[in-house]
């Protein structure tokens, strides 16, 4: 069961004894820095991203895989020169960074750095470097849902914030969804549901209830239109 | 300061009370109602307090607009699912959810009551409702009624 830190594992863990997690990006890590040394490791990256990082590029994408590289090539970088754009040769409208819990960035920001620091800057984490590309198809209003979804199912349950919190959120972005195929105004369910993202980032317990608003905001920010009926969505544009 | 207390205790010693739910004197603080959440000066996010080691020096803030925010939007999503029998229920007046609700300045639930809960029997289509638990009345002393549990697991 999630619980509330301090006490830091390191101090006291398993079984009340000092306890070390890392993950396996972090073991793999370990033969080249013992091979090489520290400092040979640690001039890769920019700023205070050092060393490199496994990226893990999947969705519509030409070259899904695993690749590792540097800290410090710009998202747009990664993502057409690496991944080589869509597979389904469509314009890339999002890309979802971080794993399931990670910010969807627009290609008006691809220019950000990829590196810890910009993508915290950004309103996005690092997370554990994976990439998920979508091409102009994509519906946020659906991807919002999933990442409540998402959390309803993976939530341990023991804090609210993220047990309720999760199932309310996917009912009213359903809200939102009927109201818009009906051409209705959706804004009072809007500011709920920031509401909630706000409720959940700062009330829950751990990072999962405290991340979930992560792509939820990041779509309502960066693709307003997909929330919108669409008569209303011309207007405010 | 006396060591091993927590941020909540050693404020109801100094006579603040925080406005909380699950913690409780007499078990050990499990940090589930998200209640009692403070903002501690120089630090990031808002802890649980009755989860947070008091230490001295400890700057803490316990009612900031932020926080007010917070704790009623986490008393939206407990009243989302909590029958809204008040008048009519055993515990009226003697409940510390309806306090806190009160406290928290709780006026509207936005989620309505339409869609998952675990308060009514049926489900808005008329189906059963698989979350929903009838009353427990097996005991001579007190009734268990599964629809008004909050889940603090205190
Ligand atoms: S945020 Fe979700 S997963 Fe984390 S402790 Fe709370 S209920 Fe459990
Ligand atoms: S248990 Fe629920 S219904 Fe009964 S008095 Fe408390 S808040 Fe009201």
């Amino acid at each position: 069961m999630v619980r509330p830190k301090p006490p830091l594992p390191a101090l006291e863990g398993f079984l009340g004894r000092p306890t070390v997690i890392n993950n396996v990006m972090s073991l793999a890590s370990v033969p080249i820095i013992l091979d090489k040394g520290a400092e040979f490791y640690r001039d890769y990256g920019v700023g205070k991203s050092h060393c490199t990082i496994p990226i893990q590029i999947a969705g519509n994408v030409r070259h899904g895989d695993l690749f590792e590289t540097a800290f410090g090539p710009p998202l747009g970088e990664i993502v057409e020169d690496i991944g080589g754009g869509t597979l389904s040769r469509r314009p890339v409208r999002a890309v979802q960074v971080g794993g399931p819990l990670g910010a969807y960035f627009p290609p008006e920001k691809f220019d950000t750095i990829f590196d810890y620091e910009s993508f915290t800057d950004a309103g996005g984490l690092i997370g554990h470097a994976g990439i998920v590309v979508f091409d102009d198809t994509v519906d946020m209003l659906k991807q919002a849902r999933f990442a409540f979804e998402f959390c309803a199912l993976e939530s341990c349950g023991k804090c609210t914030p993220c047990r309720i919190g999760a199932v309310r959120g996917v009912e009213v972005i359903d809200r939102i969804a009927a109201r818009k195929a009906e051409g209705e105004d959706v804004d009072a369910q809007i500011e709920l549901v920031s509401d909630l993202c706000e409720t959940m980032k700062l009330g829950s317990l751990c990072a999962l209830g405290g991340f979930t608003p992560i792509p939820v905001v990041s779509a309502l920010t960066h693709f307003p239109e997909d929330f919108r009926p669409h008569a209303i969505a011309e207007a405010a544009e | 300061m006396p060591e091993d207390i927590s941020v909540m205790r050693a404020a109801a010693e100094a006579g603040i009370a925080i406005p909380k739910l699950c913690a409780n004197d007499m078990v050990k603080s499990f940090g589930s109602y998200r209640l009692c959440l403070i903002e501690v000066e120089g630090k990031r996010g808002t802890p649980s307090s009755c989860t947070l080691p008091a230490s001295s020096g400890m700057v803490v803030h316990t009612q900031t607009d932020r926080l007010k925010k917070l704790r009623r939007g986490v008393m939206e999503l407990y009243i989302s699912d909590h029958p809204l029998d008040c008048l009519t229920c055993a515990a009226n007046g003697d409940c510390e959810l309806q306090d806190m609700a009160g406290v928290v300045d709780l006026r509207d639930v936005r989620y309505g009551y339409d869609r998952e809960n675990h308060v009514k029997a049926e489900a808005s289509d008329g189906a059963d409702n698989f979350r929903w638990m009838a009353k427990d009345e097996s005991n001579p002393y007190f009734t268990y009624d599964p629809s008004k549990c909050i889940v603090c697991s205190r």
